[in-house]
């Protein structure tokens, strides 16, 4: 600051309307302190009142740490960090400053301000918009980050709820069935429902096997859990991979077809699938043999069925399967408001 | 990235024509699930088949149902979020145009593991802009288009935007602004409605 003498200060000269789009949260006062002229966004946060010809000390309470009482004191923290709070407005923001001398023959300071970290609530409090901002300003960045960080959070807390309820959902009716690696009653009877709610066409196909008792009494239950392997590989092959194939009980299989409603075709797989089982399987260098039953029924798009129905009539129909002795097929029909009936 | 898509999309149909047909968009997909998690990673095929299943069950074209799709993430009045996130980008629709190329590095802010493709803006003449993202899929091409249609709806702005044929794949639009201040556009404060006391 002190310069020597016959040195030529160098320096610039800002017309007020540059100064106020640099800075518009300035204030520039005289060496008394008197306010010479004060930025638009410092003039928005003293709504009402005239700045110029007021005292510094009378607008702001001044901290550096020490409170300024004065302008000797002021002139002490000038280059240094101040802190800021504005007299007799309504809401108590806090604001930071840097106070740099100014040249020329009258001296005095410009005082550059910012609200810190409290400018998301000033911008609140004072309606600020971005043109209250000089370009260059943070600011902008900092709203933006506390929004985009509180939509994140709000998911976040939506995403971890919605888990909770997932996963309390999840621990009572998991949806596979851990032996065969198929899906268990509940997760075909959930599908079932949508299917009827939603009027989409689908053919449900009920299986039994037939001699599986057998099996597990003469080589034990883990030669049973193989044969069932063998069963759901067979189903795998048989369906698409977009099917809901089900255990449903030791030896019971429901399986849905999602869109499949053409008679013939539902015929073809089911037999298919009957043929398949008629197989010997290989358990223990032993062959077992076992066979199945299947009643199915078709559901065309929009049929307006309701779930108990239709596994009435598959049920139905596989009643008359098995009656019509092992590796039979029988179709079924599920007409809501009617009985379910067996198809001769 | 394909959540919050995918999740936007669930929106968008269950909005516009209700949960019926996204019931069975899922059955169709063979998504088990109830809907789709925001900020879970799924795959590209997954969104592939959910677009084109919903395409062919709301028998529009699947360019449609994009642009729509952008259209719904700026106006859904039960989700504000992103129309504001963008609105952050200027005070008008020029500078909204160019903080475009910011957007990658602001989601990242925001969320790190958001991977946006990288954009940039050549402006070509007076108020003619081309809008470039070489490595975003062509799909986001007219979610893009119907974000921009919709943010020019939001400042008032009178805008031409169709896509410019690129000799690589990836994404291209041309924008033309034919009025900055066409209309009054909807207004937009800084401090978010529930914060002014705060």
């Amino acid at each position: 600051m002190a310069e020597g003498a016959g040195t030529r200060r160098e320096g610039i000269c800002l017309p007020q309307a540059a100064l106020n789009r640099l800075m518009p949260l300035h204030v520039v006062i005289s060496a008394q302190g008197r306010v010479r002229a004060a930025g638009p966004t410092l003039q928005r946060l003293f709504a009402g009142q005239r700045l110029v010809g007021r005292s510094i000390l009378t607008l702001f309470e001044m901290r550096a740490p020490a409170r300024i009482v004065d302008m000797a004191g002021f002139a002490a923290r000038v280059g240094h960090k101040l802190n800021l709070l504005p007299r007799g407005t309504a809401p108590a923001l806090r604001l930071r400053g840097l106070a740099v001398p100014l040249g020329g023959a009258g001296g005095g300071y410009l005082v550059d301000l910012s609200f810190g970290i409290d400018c998301p609530r000033a911008v609140g409090l004072l309606q600020l918009s971005e043109a209250d901002f000089a370009p260059t300003d943070m600011t902008m960045e900092v709203l933006y980050l506390a929004e985009a960080n509180a939509a994140v959070l709000a998911e976040m807390r939506g995403l971890s709820g919605r888990l909770d309820g997932a996963r309390l959902q999840a621990e009572e009716e998991a949806l596979t069935d851990p032996l065969t690696g198929l899906r268990n009653r509940r997760a075909s009877d959930s599908l079932l429902a949508r299917l009827c709610r939603e009027g989409i066409g689908f053919a449900l196909l009920h299986l039994d096997l037939d001699y599986f008792k057998q099996v597990n009494d003469r080589l034990g239950h883990a030669a049973g859990d193989h044969v069932l392997g063998v069963v759901a590989g067979i189903l795998r092959r048989q369906c698409r991979s977009m099917d809901s194939l089900a255990r449903v009980g030791g030896d019971e299989f429901v399986l849905i077809l999602p869109g499949l409603v053409d008679e013939l075709r539902v015929a073809r797989i089911a037999t298919r699938i009957i043929e398949e089982l008629r197989r010997p399987i290989a358990v223990q260098d032993e062959s077992c043999r076992i066979a199945g039953s299947i009643g199915y029924v078709v559901v065309p798009e929009g049929a307006g069925s309701d779930p108990a129905t239709v596994l009435k009539a598959s049920d139905a129909a596989l009643y008359a399967a098995k009656k019509a002795g092992r590796s039979q097929v029988q179709q079924g029909q599920a007409r809501p408001g009617r009985q379910a009936e067996v198809v001769p | 990235m394909f959540g919050l898509l995918l999740r936007a999309f669930q929106s968008y149909v269950c909005t516009t024509f209700g949960p019926r047909p996204w019931g069975q968009v899922l059955t169709q997909v063979g998504f088990m699930g109830e809907g789709f998690e925001p900020l879970l990673p799924y795959d590209r095929p997954l969104f592939d088949r959910v677009l084109a299943t919903a395409a062919e069950i709301l028998e529009r074209p699947v360019e449609t149902v994009l642009e729509d799709l952008g259209t719904h993430i700026v106006t859904n009045p039960a989700y504000p979020a992103p129309r504001r996130l963008l609105r952050f980008g200027g005070a008008t629709y020029g500078d909204f145009l160019l903080s475009l190329e910011e957007l990658p590095d602001r989601a990242r802010l925001a969320l790190p593991e958001a991977a946006l493709p990288p954009v940039m803006l050549e402006e070509t003449g007076p108020s003619q802009y081309v809008l470039s993202c070489p490595l975003a899929l062509p799909a986001l091409g007219h979610v893009l288009t119907g974000i921009l249609r919709a943010m020019a709806d939001d400042y008032g702005a009178l805008v031409v935007i169709e896509p410019e044929p690129l000799p690589d794949p990836g994404v291209a639009l041309s924008i033309r602004l034919h009025e900055p201040e066409f209309a009054a556009g909807r207004s937009f404060r800084l401090a978010p409605r529930d914060a002014a006391h705060g």
